[in-house]
C-alpha cells in the first residue's frame, strides 16, 4: 500500500509542467488503463519534461510514434474505443492540422455515430509554441494557437489551464471524461509556478475561475495571454481602478454563468485570447452577451493576435504578440480615462531567454 | 468456374453454413433493392451485390469479441458480423429502431454490442481498426480486430500509416481489402501506379496474399488462417480479394449504359455469381437440393418480413436526448 499523505490538502510550489508530470503520473498509477503516446514522449526531452516521469515508471505505457499523426490518432481513438485511456501527446499544436479526418470526422462525431453505445475517453495534449521575446522565434507553423478550430466541431472539448494548479486538476478531469478532450498547454507557461495540492483533484471542464474580484471593469484572459492581464491588473490598481479577473480555462464548453454575471455587474469587458481576431474566442463570448443579454454593455474590446500568421524575430514578434500595455489600454479607454503608458516602453526592460527555455 | 474442391477439408457444417450466410446477405439486399427502386427506400445505399462472398466467408471466423471496421458498402459486412437484420432495415428507413438510432441510415451501420463500427469515409476505418487490435494487444486479450476498405481506400496515406504501425507493433489485425475494380467510376488502373494492392503490405514485412473474393471457400480458408494467427499473437495479414460490385457506385441500378466499364464486362462478372457458382458445387456435392434450398430461403424471408415489420412500428427519432 502506497504511503499517503496524511494532509490531503497539502501543497507546494510547483511548475506547470512538473504538475502535468505529476497528474500523468497518478492517473497512471491509479488506472492501467491509461497510457501516453506521442512522437518524443519516451525520449530524452520526454515533452519538455512532462512525461519523464512516467517514461521511467511506465515505460511499457509511454509509447512513442511513427510521424503520422493522422492515423495514430485513429489508432488512439480505437484504443479508446476499446476501453483504453490515451493522452495523445504533440509538442506543437500545428501538426494536429494532419490528423483532422480523423478528428473531426471520426473522433468527435464518434459517441453520436454511435448512438451513445460505445465513446471515446481520448485526451489530446497539444502544446503552442512562442517566443518570448529575445529571439528564438517559433514562425507560422509552429506557434499557432487553434483552439478556436476545434471548439467549433460539435463533439470536442478544449481546455486551456493557466495555472499549475489547474493544469494538474484539469488534466485528471480530461483523462477520467468520457468524452474526447484537447488539453491545451502554452509553452510560455510551462515553468511559471504556483500551489498544487500534492493528491489528485479535479477541476471541472468547463468552469472559468474568478482570480480577483472587481468592478469597474471584467478582464477575461486565456491561457499564457493571463500573465499579461496579471502585470496589467497590478498596474490598473496603481491608477485607480478596480478590474475583475477571470480566467476562461475552458474554451468549450465554456463558462456563461460566470461571466455573464460579471459582466452584469462591470456592464465593461476586455478579452484577452491566444487566438486570431476574427472568428475567435472572443467573438463568441461577446456575441453571446450581445445576443442573450441585450443593451447591457457599455464597452467590449477583443486582444487577439492579428489576422496573419505568426512572423519570427525579435522585433517583429513584440509587435505582433498583444502585451499588457495592450490590456491596459484597452481597459482605460473603456474606462474614458489616459493611459500613462505606451506599448514601446516595455520592451527595453525584457531580459533575454535561453534557447532551451523556449524551444 | 471456381475451384472449390482444393478446400476438401472444410467440414460440412461449415460449408452449409456459408451457403445460408451468402444466401441471406443476398436476399436481404434484393428486398432493400426493390424497395430502393420503387422510392420507398430514400437512402443513399452502397450495395454489395456480387461480392457478398468475401464478407460472409470472412465473418465465419469472427467471434463476437473480435471487432472489424466497416464501409459506407456496409450491409454485407455488418450481416456477416452478426448485426442485427431488424435494426438494419430500421436505420434505412431513419426509425428509432435503427442500430444507431435511425440518424445514420445505410452508411452508419455500426452495432457497438456486436463490435461493428462503420465510417463512411473511404479509409477512415483503417487505423481505427488498429487502435482496437492495439488495445486488446495491451489489454492482453485475445480477440482480434477485421478492416474491410475497399480499392479506392488503398490510394489513401491513412492505409500506409497503419499498415506500418500493426507491422511495427505486430497486432492482430487483418487488413481486408475489397478490390471491387472501381473506386466509384475510376479504375484501379486509372488510378494506381500498382494494381496489385497486396504488394503494398509486403513493403510492410507485413505477409499479403491476393485471392479470388468471389471463391467463398478462399475467402474462409485464407481468413480462417489469418484470424488464427492475429489470435496467437504472430501479428498481422494482409489479404486483397478480388471482387465485383454488379450495380452503380450508389444505388440499385445496374448501369450498362454508363461509359466507365462495358456491358460485356459486367456480365462476364454476373456469371461469376459468387453464390449461384457455389450453389451448383454444392448441388453438386448433395450436400444440398432444391427442398434444403426452399426451407432456408422461407426462413430468410420469415426473418425479413419480420424486420421490416418491426421497422414500419419504430417511430422517427427526434432531437431530444441526441448531443
Amino acid at each position: 500500500m502506497k504511503h499517503k499523505s496524511k494532509n490531503n490538502n497539502a501543497t507546494r510550489n510547483i511548475s506547470y509542467s512538473e504538475a502535468i508530470n505529476e497528474a500523468i503520473f497518478q492517473l497512471m498509477e491509479q488506472d492501467s488503463s491509461v497510457f501516453v503516446m506521442g512522437l518524443g514522449v519516451d525520449g530524452s526531452g520526454a515533452v519538455f519534461s512532462t512525461t519523464a516521469k512516467v517514461a521511467r515508471e511506465f515505460p511499457e505505457r509511454v509509447i512513442g510514434i511513427p510521424l503520422a499523426e493522422n492515423s495514430l490518432t485513429g489508432v488512439a481513438l480505437g484504443a479508446a474505443v476499446a476501453g483504453m485511456r490515451p493522452i495523445f501527446t504533440h509538442q506543437r499544436m500545428d501538426f494536429l492540422l494532419i490528423a483532422m479526418d480523423q478528428i473531426v470526422n471520426h473522433l468527435a462525431k464518434w459517441e453520436f455515430m454511435m448512438a451513445g453505445k460505445s465513446n471515446a475517453p481520448l485526451t489530446i495534449r497539444a502544446i503552442v509554441g512562442r517566443a518570448v521575446g529575445g529571439g528564438w522565434g517559433q514562425a507560422s507553423q509552429h506557434a499557432q494557437s487553434l483552439q478556436v478550430l476545434f471548439s467549433h466541431i460539435p463533439g470536442l472539448n478544449v481546455v486551456m489551464p493557466y495555472s499549475a494548479y489547474d493544469a494538474k486538476g484539469l488534466l485528471i478531469s480530461c483523462v477520467r471524461s468520457n468524452h474526447p478532450v484537447f488539453f491545451i498547454e502554452h509553452r510560455s507557461i510551462h515553468k511559471e509556478e504556483g500551489a498544487v495540492p500534492v493528491e489528485m483533484f479535479e477541476v471541472p471542464i468547463g468552469k472559468a475561475k474568478k482570480i480577483k474580484n472587481g468592478k469597474d471593469i471584467t478582464l477575461v484572459g486565456l491561457s499564457a495571454m493571463n500573465i499579461e492581464v496579471k502585470k496589467a491588473v497590478e498596474e490598473l490598481e496603481k491608477l485607480g481602478v478596480d478590474a475583475e479577473w477571470i480566467d476562461l480555462r475552458s474554451v468549450k464548453p465554456w463558462d456563461k454563468e460566470m461571466i455573464f454575471s460579471s459582466v452584469e455587474k462591470t456592464r465593461r469587458l476586455v478579452i484577452v485570447s491566444t487566438d486570431h481576431k476574427s472568428f475567435g474566442v472572443s467573438a463568441e463570448i461577446i456575441c453571446s452577451i450581445a445576443e442573450e443579454m441585450p443593451r447591457t454593455m457599455k464597452s467590449v474590446k477583443r486582444i487577439s493576435l492579428p489576422d496573419s500568421p505568426v512572423p519570427a524575430g525579435p522585433a517583429i514578434e513584440k509587435e505582433y504578440y498583444p502585451n499588457f500595455v495592450d490590456v491596459i489600454n484597452a481597459t482605460v479607454d473603456a474606462l474614458g480615462l489616459e493611459s500613462p503608458f505606451k506599448r514601446e516602453d516595455i520592451f527595453a526592460t525584457e531580459k533575454e531567454q535561453i534557447f532551451k527555455d523556449v524551444f | 468456374m471456381f475451384n472449390y474442391d482444393k478446400h476438401n477439408d472444410i467440414p460440412e457444417a461449415i460449408l452449409l453454413a456459408l451457403y445460408q450466410k451468402l444466401l441471406y446477405i443476398r436476399l436481404v439486399s434484393e428486398a432493400i433493392r426493390e424497395d430502393s427502386l420503387n422510392l420507398k427506400l430514400k437512402c443513399p445505399v452502397h450495395f454489395s451485390l456480387g461480392q457478398e462472398a468475401v464478407s460472409a466467408g470472412a465473418g465465419l471466423n469472427l467471434r463476437k469479441d473480435d471487432c472489424i471496421t466497416i464501409t459506407y458498402r456496409s450491409h454485407a459486412p455488418y450481416l456477416a458480423k452478426g448485426g442485427s437484420l431488424k435494426e438494419m432495415i430500421a436505420e434505412l428507413y431513419n426509425k428509432k429502431g435503427g442500430c444507431v438510432g435511425g440518424i445514420g441510415g445505410s452508411m452508419h451501420l455500426s452495432s457497438p454490442g456486436n463490435n461493428i463500427f462503420c465510417t463512411a469515409i473511404a479509409s477512415g476505418g483503417i487505423p481505427i481498426a488498429v487502435g482496437l487490435a492495439f488495445a486488446a494487444q495491451m489489454q492482453k486479450k485475445e480477440s482480434v480486430v477485421v478492416a474491410f476498405f475497399g480499392d479506392g481506400a488503398a490510394d489513401q496515406g491513412t492505409l500506409h500509416e497503419s499498415l506500418n504501425f500493426a507491422s511495427l507493433k505486430k497486432l492482430p489485425v487483418i487488413f481486408l481489402c475489397e478490390n471491387n475494380l472501381y473506386a466509384v467510376e475510376a479504375s484501379v488502373e486509372d488510378t494506381k501506379a500498382n494494381t496489385e494492392i497486396y504488394k503494398m503490405a509486403i513493403t510492410y514485412n507485413i505477409p499479403a496474399v491476393r485471392i479470388d473474393g468471389n471463391n467463398i471457400l478462399d475467402v474462409y480458408q485464407k481468413t480462417k488462417k489469418a484470424v488464427e494467427k492475429a489470435r496467437q499473437n504472430q501479428g498481422p495479414t494482409f489479404i486483397e480479394a478480388l471482387t465485383y460490385r454488379w450495380l452503380e457506385h450508389v444505388g440499385p441500378h445496374y448501369e450498362h449504359n454508363l461509359s466507365y466499364r462495358s456491358e460485356e464486362e459486367v456480365e462476364e462478372w454476373i456469371r461469376k455469381c459468387p453464390l449461384k457458382n457455389y450453389e451448383f458445387y454444392l448441388l453438386g456435392k448433395r450436400l444440398l437440393n432444391e427442398t434444403l434450398i426452399m426451407e432456408m430461403k422461407n426462413n430468410i424471408n420469415q426473418q425479413i418480413q419480420e424486420a421490416w415489420t418491426y421497422m414500419e412500428n419504430s417511430p422517427y427519432p427526434t432531437m431530444e436526448g441526441i448531443k
